[in-house]
């Protein structure tokens, strides 16, 4: 086994080889699905674009929209999911961090499976709203001013998390037959993925970039191990910023594309061995890696008689990380 | 330059650690103090509290008539370079990227640390006999190494009073003297040094002054050369003897076991 610890690869052999990954997996999004399409067709729909004119107005209607918003938005979920990772990790100092750990899945899933079984029709703002109420919940009973300890936060998650998992379990078995729709939400799926999703999507991304940019050197700090406050850096400000603006953008994320895991967590820890822990270069890295790992895996889920791309990245993510795990001991 | 501790008070988790006026004194600039006392009798919380990062219960700290308190935490850190007991730095940064975080109280909002940055990181980094460590991860250092980074970043942070918790704790004789000649130095270029210590020969030996302290209270403040077996006694509840080296101006005290 090759032995990266302390031996960086540069940052702009990371920046290359992602971007063409990235480029690969969106066009292998574009190129597969239901509906055979030649490749010189797709290269001539995507440059005539969504109004321009054609007689195949069923084929640019595929691939303009159902086919490229679907890309679009697995690539802006897993660029949020993976940057938000990083996050995570910096701001708690904890390696096992992800975005889910303030328990915005678990508000997010408890929401949705309240919506469906009351049948009411707003399931994706039922799930947004949960996943932001529990945040809410789980901050207030975990932070404490400046407190350099965040085993309480990280506590109250664990716990959280835990009673809504119990109150899933419990609306589940009192669903009947809307318990499918339950299961298949929580399975995570950009099959239903349109332009309509591109707006919050990107004030998603949006809100996590200014956070995250604006605070690069103070994950550093964060992150490092050092003092924090003795540096100057006023914990509970930042804790916020960090965690309340990544939390808020996977929300968007959880609540309309369903929990996909792994993703937050496997991303950071593979790029952080490879390009070293400095946010600077961490967090575009993140950016693109996450973007084109999702964006990769879904395309894969679409061409498996469209297995949940959630599903797919535990599938793949978790014998990826224990190999990770492997190597480093 | 002055730094003023007045009647300052703690209570940590409902008990008092420092005592209710019981805790006052100042440090004039160019001087290097020496806390000694037993195990928790305050000595890292009265550091922790001066610079700003547990809050106290009462009583005013300054620094040139300023109110610490009613500063923001990062004009703080200008003030005060700390050098945390014990830090666990656990993240795989350089030994050269740890260091020049010693710069964020200076910088401004979304600005990156400059060549002048770097360059002072360096050299602190010179100045601690790290020369070589620079590209090093701080997660495959020993824990001398590593608690040395720790005191480069605070040379880094280039504040005009030094509070060091304990900084020899980890290092062996030959840099537990280096960085309490560091301490000296800094003391000359006139900033103010206050150090948490347990080992009494090295604070006999480079301190100007001591202040003992035993259960949140202050017991003594003297100068450094005056210490004498009778206090000693008092503070560690084991009898000492003390004896002159050298040329007669040096002294070493040891406790003896009691008879």
């Amino acid at each position: 086994m090759i032995q990266l610890e302390g031996k960086r690869l540069p940052p702009i052999a990371g920046y290359s080889v992602l971007s063409v990954l990235l480029l690969i997996s969106a066009a292998f999004g574009l190129f597969t699905g239901d509906v055979k399409i030649p490749i010189e067709s797709l290269l001539n729909m995507l440059t005539i674009g969504p109004l321009g004119k054609t007689e195949d107005i069923f084929l640019q209607s595929v691939v303009w929209q159902i086919r490229f918003p679907r890309v679009l938005a697995a690539i802006i979920s897993g660029a949020i999911l993976a940057a938000s990772g990083v996050a995570f990790q910096s701001a708690l100092r904890n390696p096992l961090a992800e975005p889910y750990t303030l328990g915005v899945a678990s508000g997010a899933a408890f929401g949705a499976a309240c919506a469906i079984v009351a049948g009411l029709p707003f399931v994706n703002t039922a799930a947004f709203a949960g996943s932001l109420s529990t945040l809410f919940i789980v901050w207030v009973l975990g932070e404490r001013k400046n407190d350099p300890d965040i085993s309480r936060i990280i506590l109250a998650g664990v716990i959280v998390s835990s009673i809504l998992g119990a109150a899933l379990t419990f609306l589940k078995a009192l669903a009947g037959d809307k318990v499918s729709a339950i299961v298949i939400w929580l399975m995570g799926s950009f099959s239903a993925a349109s332009w309509l999703d591109a707006m919050p999507m990107t004030l998603g991304l949006f809100v996590m970039l200014i956070f995250c940019v604006s605070n690069l050197n103070e994950m550093d700090i964060m992150a490092s191990g050092a003092n924090a406050a003795s540096l100057g850096l006023n914990l509970s400000q930042r804790r916020i910023m960090i965690l309340g603006s990544a939390s808020f953008s996977v929300s968007f994320v959880v609540s309309r594309f369903g929990i996909i895991g792994f993703i937050g967590l496997v991303v950071p820890h593979i790029l952080r061995i490879l390009f070293g822990p400095e946010h600077r270069i961490l967090i575009p890295l993140s950016l693109i890696g996450g973007g084109a790992l999702l964006c990769a895996a879904d395309a894969v889920a679409k061409s498996w008689n469209e297995l949940p791309a959630g599903v797919l990245t535990v599938l793949i993510g978790g014998p990826v990380f224990c190999a990770i795990l492997w190597n480093r001991s | 330059m002055a730094l003023s501790i007045d009647s300052l008070s703690v209570y940590l988790g409902g008990k008092e650690i420092l005592k209710d006026g019981a805790m006052s004194f100042s440090v004039e600039r160019g001087q290097v103090v020496g806390i000694l006392g037993p195990n928790g009798c305050g000595k890292s919380t009265l550091l922790g509290s001066i610079g700003g990062l547990i809050e106290k219960s009462g009583g005013r700290i300054t620094v040139d008539d300023i109110d610490i308190s009613a500063l923001k935490t990062r004009n703080r850190a200008r003030i005060f370079s700390y050098v945390e007991q014990n830090e666990r730095l656990s993240a795989a940064y350089t030994v050269l990227e740890s260091v020049v975080m010693g710069r964020y109280p200076h910088l401004k909002s979304f600005e990156n640390y400059s060549a002048e940055d770097f360059g002072m990181a360096r050299s602190a980094i010179r100045r601690l006999s790290l020369d070589g460590f620079e590209k090093r991860l701080v997660t495959e250092l020993s824990g001398g190494e590593s608690a040395r980074v720790s005191i480069a970043r605070a040379l880094t942070q280039d504040a005009p009073v030094f509070l060091l918790d304990e900084p020899t704790a980890a290092l062996d004789p030959k840099h537990s003297l280096g960085v309490m000649r560091i301490a000296r130095e800094l003391a000359q270029d006139g900033k103010i040094v206050v150090a948490a210590l347990h080992d009494i020969n090295l604070a006999m030996l480079s301190t100007d002054r001591l202040i003992f302290l035993k259960e949140g209270t202050i017991i003594s403040d003297r100068a450094s050369k005056d210490v004498d077996g009778r206090i000693l006694e008092y503070v560690y509840d084991v009898p000492w003897e003390l004896f002159a080296t050298g040329d007669g101006d040096r002294r070493v005290a040891f406790p003896v076991e009691e008879q």
